[in-house]
This record gives structure tokens, C-alpha cells and sequence, in this order.
């Protein structure tokens, strides 16, 4: 019982102080949802109309998922990557340990609550897709939509941890970060590529076999943060 | 002690220093179980050896580290509470503690804390304060002061308190009292002798100050440049010599020749220290010293273990 309450104390304290819960819960429906709105909408003539209703929402939701991404990889760069560096490095963390938190405890409720945080805003973020912003689509879709989203956003923040144990220094992990996210988004960008599957499983909701996009989605997110928890219990933290 | 003083002023203060009432500590568990054992144990920090080849094993309770600044001590307390990790060699603390408390050398609070913040989350944590001790009058702060806005000594105030809460087994402190002004040194050094009393928690203690080690300590590890100098028992306490300033040194001197008594004499810069060994007949001779209108300005007994350290950190 003390263990997990000194826990819970230390990861609200070192990595949810103040306002961050906010920032992870509203900045990402915002952007998601912005970009919902501002993308292209084109209207032909009876016949081709549902289809072309169906194509648009199908681009409006990537839109939604484009911005939620972007805000959320910015996001992790400076309040995960950045953070979870300086506290490892300024003696903060070190100090925490020192009054019973346990290390592997830590890395896991970090983890958790930032998946935590980040799906509720996703999920918000659909709501308001369907209401107000009229997309309509089936459930097995939204489900979908949902699932690899979730897969997406764990696949995120397993690689900001790692990248940030692995980089020690905060300003160039929180770079890195950004820069292989980036690089993932602009030329990962073939549909029917293995890899797009895997690291934009977000983007196959529609998808009639989302197994390689769920399967592998999970299989590197857990990879990466078992590495991580490796490097993780096993360096050396300073005072 | 400075100033005017009778010698059997002075005889008698120097007898209640050198054998104080023992305070009587009653570890819980298992006497004979090892409290903390090294072998072979070498920790680096690029080419310095913080922690050089140290071995040995102490089934003590109540455990001191003992060494000048730079000597390894903080580094071989990071190093048992798996803070960091040896280069070679093991190190084992006793896995047989539930309740841990660590008061590091340099703690990083939480600042943003108000200090009522920070004493209603160690309450959560650990229980409550185990006596009737009203700590924020003690400790002399106010609960809604923030810690960052808190001056060091407040801070380091702060930074005790976990060892006041719940019943602790086992009391990691590195440099409990740095930065403590005289009189908050002395409150808290008695809280703490007090808590340690009341919960029956071993304790290993790293300082650089003799009197605290002795305070806490029945075994002492004595350390210099990461090397396990010594391990001494720290309970005998027979004096062995007496250190003296005097106004008069030359008077002094004078008096010891021809009562021809051992003794040296050595330039600090305080001025002339004289160290004489001990031997009844000093008294007689501070008496007739004083007799005259001369002072005592510092006087102090050297025990065995100070001896030890005096040698090696001489050498």
C-alpha cells in the first residue's frame, strides 16, 4: 500500500505537475479536430454522392488522426521525452527513489496514465467526429478507428521513452523524437506498405484485416518499452 | 570551551562530554543478522575510483561512515540503496526493512510543495508521527510556505522530516545536519536520537563530524579516497591525550617541562596547540597554569579513535 501510494505521488508530482493532465486531454482533440474541419470537402453529382461523402470522411478522419499525431508527438517531445530526461538528470527522480519509489512501478504508471490520458482525448476527439462533425460511419469502423488509434498512441510513447533513455540529454531526445516521428510521417506514406501498417496503424481503420496493424503495433510498443525497462532499472540514477 | 573557567569546572565538563549517559538503543530484529557487506567492491566515475576494492561485512546496528569530503561516502551510500550500480564487486544491504528512510546529502524536494503539502503526503505515505511531537513547532516553519521559497537550512529541516513519520526499521542518513545553524543542530540531533529510541530503527549514518558519529554509531567505518581505512568499535571511549590553546603558551610550555610531562606542540592557524598526554597530574598543572591570570582558550580530549583518524588523515 505504501508502495503504491509513494508512487502515485512521485509520478503526479515529477511527471503531471500542474497543468500537463490538461495539455495531454484537450490540446490533441483541438488539433485533431481542427484539422477535421479545415480539410477539403468536395460535392459531385447524384450517384457518385455516397461515395464521394464515404471517400471524404474517410480523408476527413485520417485529417483528425494527422493532427491529433502531430500534437501529441509534440506534446511527448516536451512534456515525456524532455521531462523524463531532466528528472533523471537534475536529482529529482534520484530523490524520489530514495523515499520508496520503485523504479519498474514508475516507468509503468507513467506509461499507463499518459496511454490513459491520450485515449480518453482520442476518444472525445471521435465523439465529436460523429457529433457535431456528422461523420458517419459503421461501429466495427469506429472500433476499429479506436483500437489502432490507442495501438498508435502506445507506439508513440513507448518509443518517447525509449528515445529518451537512450538519449540522456533532454533537448536532443525531445528532437530525435520529433525528427523520427516526422520522418516516419513523410516517407512512411505508402497504404500498402508493411511498415505503414505497423507504425501508422492509426490509418488502417478501415482496413478488412487489421491484424499486421494490431498484431505488430503491439509487438513493437511492447519490444520498445521492455528495452526501455531494461535501460531503465539497470542505469545509474544521480542525486 | 573558551574563556574563564575553574579546572574543576573544566575537569568535570570534560568527564560528562567523554562518558555521557548512554543512550539506551534497542534495535528490533535480529542482533546478529548482517546489517551490510561489501566485497570486492569498486565503484568509477569515468577514471576516479569514488569506491576503491572495499571489503567488509558488520553485523552492527548502528553503523557510521566516516571520512573527509571526497572520500566515498555518499558514493557507498547511493550505492546501497541501488541508486547507482558497482563497477565490480558486490555490496549487500540487509533485505530484512520494510521501512526505509533516506535523508540524502543534497536532497532535491519537491519544491513546488507548500511545506503542509509535503507533510500531508509523507503522513499518507508512512503514517503518523509517532509521538506526540508538534514537528512545525520544532522545526520553527510555517505549513504554507512553499519549499522553494524556504532558505537551505529550512529546507534541510524539511528534508528530516520523513524520519518522524510511521515507526522506520532502518535510517539512511548522509550529512543529516548540513547547513543547520548551532541551536537547530542540537533540536534536531535530540529528535532524532529520540525517534530512533522510540522506534527501535538501526541506523547508518555518513558524516564528516566525529560528534555525530558518535552520537548514532557503535561501529565505524572510517573512509579516504573511496578505501576502507579502519573499522573501529566506537564505545571505548578512554581519552588518550588533551589538545589545549592557551593565552600564554610559553607559560604553559614552561610548566610542562618541568613537571616532565610528555607533550608537543604544533602551529595552527589558530595559533600554538599543545597536546599532553593524559595523565591526572594535568590538572594540578592547568590549576597552577591559571593561577597566574592566564586563560584556556580550546581544550579537547583526543580518544582512541580520534587518534586513528588524526594519523591517517595526517599521513
Amino acid at each position: 500500500m505504501h508502495e503504491n501510494k509513494i508512487n502515485g505521488i512521485a509520478v503526479q508530482y515529477l511527471m503531471f505537475p500542474s497543468r500537463t493532465p490538461q495539455i495531454y486531454l484537450v490540446i490533441p482533440i483541438f488539433a485533431g479536430f481542427i484539422s477535421f474541419v479545415l480539410s477539403e470537402k468536395s460535392v459531385l453529382a447524384d450517384g457518385e454522392r455516397w461515395d464521394i461523402v464515404h471517400k471524404n470522411q474517410e480523408i476527413q478522419i485520417e485529417q483528425f488522426i494527422g493532427g491529433f499525431t502531430i500534437s501529441i508527438s509534440l506534446i511527448m517531445a516536451f512534456l515525456l521525452c524532455y521531462r523524463w530526461s531532466i528528472i533523471q538528470r537534475d536529482g529529482s527522480y534520484a530523490y524520489w527513489l530514495t523515499q520508496g519509489v520503485e523504479r519498474k512501478r514508475f516507468l509503468f504508471r507513467s506509461f499507463i496514465i499518459i496511454i490513459g490520458y491520450l485515449s480518453l482525448s482520442l476518444s472525445v476527439g471521435i465523439y465529436l467526429l460523429y457529433f457535431p462533425g456528422g461523420v458517419s460511419l459503421p461501429p466495427s469502423a469506429y472500433i476499429q478507428l479506436l483500437v489502432l488509434s490507442i495501438i498508435y498512441i502506445a507506439l508513440l510513447t513507448s518509443f518517447s521513452f525509449f528515445i529518451s533513455e537512450v538519449i540522456r540529454n533532454p533537448e536532443l531526445s525531445a528532437l530525435t523524437f520529433m525528427i523520427s516521428v516526422w520522418l516516419n510521417l513523410v516517407f512512411n506514406n505508402s497504404p500498402d506498405n508493411l511498415l505503414h501498417k505497423i507504425l501508422q496503424p492509426a490509418y488502417h481503420f478501415l482496413d478488412q484485416d487489421i491484424f499486421i496493424s494490431l498484431g505488430g503495433g503491439i509487438a513493437i510498443s511492447g519490444l520498445l518499452y521492455f528495452i526501455t525497462l531494461l535501460i531503465h532499472v539497470n542505469r545509474d540514477i544521480h542525486l | 570551551m573558551v574563556g574563564n573557567f575553574s579546572i574543576s569546572e573544566l575537569k568535570s565538563s570534560i568527564k560528562s562530554i567523554w562518558n555521557p549517559k548512554p543512550i539506551t538503543l534497542d534495535p528490533s530484529g535480529d542482533k546478529n543478522e548482517v546489517l551490510l557487506s561489501c566485497k570486492n567492491l569498486t565503484k568509477k566515475f569515468g577514471d576516479v575510483r569514488a569506491i576503491d576494492n572495499l571489503t567488509f561485512e558488520t553485523t552492527t546496528s548502528y553503523l557510521g561512515l566516516l571520512g573527509p569530503n571526497g572520500s566515498g561516502k555518499s558514493t557507498l551510500i547511493k550505492l546501497l540503496l541501488g541508486l547507482i550500480y558497482p563497477t565490480s564487486g558486490s555490496i549487500e544491504l540487509s533485505t530484512n526493512f520494510n521501512n526505509i528512510r533516506v535523508i540524502p546529502d543534497y536532497p532535491q524536494l519537491p519544491r513546488n510543495y507548500t511545506v503542509d503539502d509535503w507533510m500531508i503526503r509523507l503522513e499518507n505515505t508512512h503514517g503518523s508521527i509517532g509521538s506526540n511531537l508538534d514537528i512545525e513547532q520544532i522545526m520553527d516553519i510555517e505549513g504554507a510556505w512553499k519549499i522553494k521559497e524556504l532558505s537551505a537550512g529550512q529546507q534541510r529541516k524539511i528534508a528530516l522530516l520523513p524520519l518522524f513519520y510511521g515507526t522506520p526499521d532502518l535510517m539512511v542518513l548522509d550529512e543529516p545536519t548540513n547547513f543547520l545553524d548551532i541551536i537547530a543542530r542540537a533540536k534536531v540531533l535530540k529528535l532524532m536520537k529520540d525517534q530512533i529510541q522510540f522506534t527501535g530503527c538501526k541506523v547508518i549514518i555518513a558524516s564528516h563530524r566525529l560528534e555525530e558519529i558518535r552520537l548514532f554509531a557503535e561501529e565505524v567505518l572510517i573512509l579516504k579516497e573511496g578505501e576502507n581505512l579502519f573499522n573501529a568499535s566506537i564505545t571505548d571511549t578512554t581519552v588518550l591525550e588533551y589538545t589545549i590553546r592557551v593565552s600564554n603558551p610559553k607559560k604553559l610550555v614552561k610548566l610542562l617541562k618541568k613537571a616532565k610531562m610528555n607533550f608537543s606542540t604544533d602551529e595552527t592557524f589558530l595559533g600554538v596547540e599543545i597536546t599532553m598526554f593524559a595523565d591526572a597530574s594535568i590538572w594540578t598543572l592547568l590549576e597552577k597554569y591559571t593561577q597566574t591570570g592566564n586563560t584556556i582558550l580550546s581544550f579537547n580530549a583526543v580518544d582512541k579513535l580520534q587518534k586513528i583518524l588524526e594519523k591517517m588523515f595526517n599521513a
